[in-house]
């Protein structure tokens, strides 16, 4: 016995209002779902990201810097590992495939980076969405999203365009013979040269015949002085035949002058940083809907103090108590669903976007997946703020017709 | 055989040192037309209230055909009171963003989840009989007159036996006050109803078959059409 007429006509009268409320509980909802399906796009994008590369091998330093650089190519300042280490992995025999990488020039923004055909194969198991590996000094196999055809040439720059040192490299041409398929993830942007030309470029081979340091580690002074004057790589992938092969190479090369890590317990161990953000992120999220949620309360107890008059003459006419307890709760319950269901389209289109420039900047996608929990939590709102609404709307029950009508 | 039988009431508001209605004893039969009369404060709306179920004495009991209003739970007296009670008040309570129509239909719509076809066709008829014909334009859009020949004819729809009627042409100019009280009057005839009507106007309160006059929340005076001495 609820007339649905009232309603409608409640909704035509104070569009304006009812509209107001619907945004303020919608953008709550929406930032509360953006934070966690951004946080958990980031984790699931990042241990996407982290799958090819089981194990990496650098020269000490961070463990942190090292998986950020080789899995991400986030350029940083990273020490050199001796290029024998490169050698001793390749003839291991619990490395199926191993691969070297060089960092330090760019092509427009894009990372260069030295390695060798067996990375881009992945050992041999990986075909090539065009070309082929390169075979030769001065050729490149570019990522899916570069934007470069097989067959095109580049010059590259000596780290970025506008930092301090950065240079072209003029006589430096490069011709692209193949093309990586889509990986979704920084590598999609990358350039992959021989190692052997990075090394020319820069003069290692030649500086490194003539150097008589500590043959063992070269530190970099600048970001991309992968080219310091020693025959250095910037870090090893390692593809180990086993799991228990695996845990033994990462103790083998966990030694003085190398470290060796699984870039998914350093994931972890950032997760776990992550996890203190995304806590702070969700209270403040969720502080931000409680505080909405206490404004429409308060809305919603002043507009039934006004409208006290209204429903005390519905009351006269003999409207009963619950019908008319229904109606004003019906009434905030519809604005409160209408707001949370636009605010999770919000919330998850508001991701969508989010993850896709930045996997236009980065080429690193970050999957936006809605979870069981996402469902509970919106579910666990709609009954708060169903509940919530009776206090308003319990009211009714409060007032007396007969002194309404008086004031 | 009174309809309406109130004993021993007193009404006494907080703030109020004395009862703003004291009435020992009051009978109204079926089918009385009643003015009720008097000046501001002298406790009109109060009664109106206490014998609409809408406000308890302090003392004292309300009997309408043998059933004491004081005695029955609230639901009971919303429903009892949205089958006897037809309620016409100075301000209409129309509920704004509705139709004439719908508003007619809506005390009704409380009580059944689909309407009866005999409402709604009774609701058109009393559209037609107080001659408002504004379709679904929103009662808010029509005229003071219009709006409380529909609060007339919402209070008759449910064919109550009694039509309670505050104030009704307090807000209406001459011409629309007359035309009210003459819709009034001609329907309560043709539904044979009880009316009571608590009025200033002396043109309504001289077409009623009896007065009762209220000062300071006493009844000082019960009669026939003395309106002309007794309106301040």
């Amino acid at each position: 016995m609820i007339p649905f007429s009232i309603l409608r006509a409640d909704f035509r009268r104070l569009w304006a209002g009812a509209f107001i409320l619907s945004i303020l509980i919608m953008a709550a909802t929406a930032l509360n779902i953006t934070v966690s399906l951004e946080e958990r796009a980031m984790r699931l994008g990042s241990a996407r990201a982290a799958e090819p590369f089981d194990l990496i091998v650098g020269a000490p330093g961070s463990e942190t810097q090292l998986v950020l650089s080789s899995v991400f190519l986030q350029p940083a300042l990273l020490p050199l590992l001796p290029a024998h280490y490169s050698q001793r992995l390749e003839q291991h025999p619990l490395v199926a495939w191993s691969a070297p990488l060089a960092f330090g020039d760019f092509y427009l923004e894009m990372p260069i980076i030295g390695t060798t055909g067996t990375l881009i194969t992945q050992g041999g198991q990986r075909p090539l969405a065009a070309g082929h590996p390169f075979s030769a000094p001065f050729e490149a196999v570019v990522g899916f999203s570069t934007g470069l055809k097989v067959g095109e040439t580049i010059k590259p720059l000596h780290g970025q365009f506008g930092q301090e040192g950065a240079h072209a490299h003029d006589k430096i041409i490069y011709t692209v013979v193949g093309m990586l398929p889509k990986q979704n993830n920084a590598w999609d942007k990358a350039i992959l040269v021989p190692i052997e030309t990075i090394w020319h470029v820069h003069d290692i081979e030649e500086d490194s015949r003539h150097d008589d340091d500590d043959p063992d580690i070269a530190v970099e002074d600048h970001p991309y002085q992968n080219l310091a004057h020693k025959t250095g790589v910037s870090a090893i992938v390692v593809k180990p035949k086993s799991v228990a092969g695996a845990y033994q190479l990462r103790t083998q090369f966990r030694s003085g002058n190398s470290i060796a890590v699984f870039p998914a317990e350093v994931l972890t161990r950032l997760y776990g940083l992550l996890g203190n953000v995304r806590h702070l992120l969700s209270v403040i999220a969720w502080g931000t809907q409680l505080l909405v949620g206490l404004c429409v309360i308060l809305v919603a107890v002043v507009h039934v103090n006004q409208r006290k008059r209204q429903i005390a003459a519905l009351r006269a006419f003999g409207a009963p108590r619950h019908a008319l307890f229904i109606v004003v709760w019906f009434e905030f319950v519809t604005l409160v669903l209408a707001g949370i269901a636009a605010g999770m389209l919000l919330g998850y289109w508001a991701a969508q976007i989010i993850s896709t420039q930045i996997a236009a900047q980065s080429g690193f996608a970050l999957p936006v997946e809605m979870a069981t929990e996402d469902w509970w939590n919106m579910l666990q709102w709609l009954v708060i703020a169903t509940a919530a609404s009776l206090a308003p709307a319990a009211l009714i029950y409060r007032h007396s017709p007969a002194q309404a009508l008086r004031d | 055989m009174p309809i309406l039988e109130l004993k021993d009431i007193s009404v006494s508001y907080p703030n109020c040192d004395a009862p703003v209605l004291q009435l020992p004893r009051l009978q109204i039969g079926q089918g009385e037309a009643v003015a009720i009369l008097g000046p501001s404060g002298s406790g009109k709306t109060t009664l109106v209230s206490i014998i609409s179920g809408l406000e308890y004495p302090a003392t004292g009991s309300v009997c309408w055909d043998g059933i004491n209003l004081n005695t029955l739970p609230e639901a009971q007296k919303d429903q009892w009171r949205a089958e006897n009670i037809g309620l016409v008040m100075q301000d209409f309570h129309l509920y704004p963003g509705l139709s004439a129509f719908e508003n007619i239909l809506l005390p009704a719509r409380f009580r059944y989840w689909h309407l009866p076809r005999e409402l709604k066709r009774k609701a058109s008829d009393l559209l037609d009989r107080i001659d408002v014909h504004t379709g679904a334009r929103p009662i808010e859009k029509l005229s003071r007159g219009e709006m409380q020949r529909v609060a007339v004819a919402r209070a008759l729809l449910m064919s109550p036996p009694v039509l309670i009627a505050d104030e009704p042409t307090a807000s209406l100019d001459v011409t629309n006050g007359e035309q009210v009280i003459e819709l009034l009057l001609d329907l309560v005839k043709e539904q044979q109803m009880t009316l009571l009507a608590v009025t200033h106007d002396r043109r309504l309160a001289g077409r009623m078959t009896r007065c009762l006059t209220l000062e300071n929340g006493r009844l000082i005076k019960d009669g026939v059409n003395e309106t002309e001495r007794d309106f301040t």
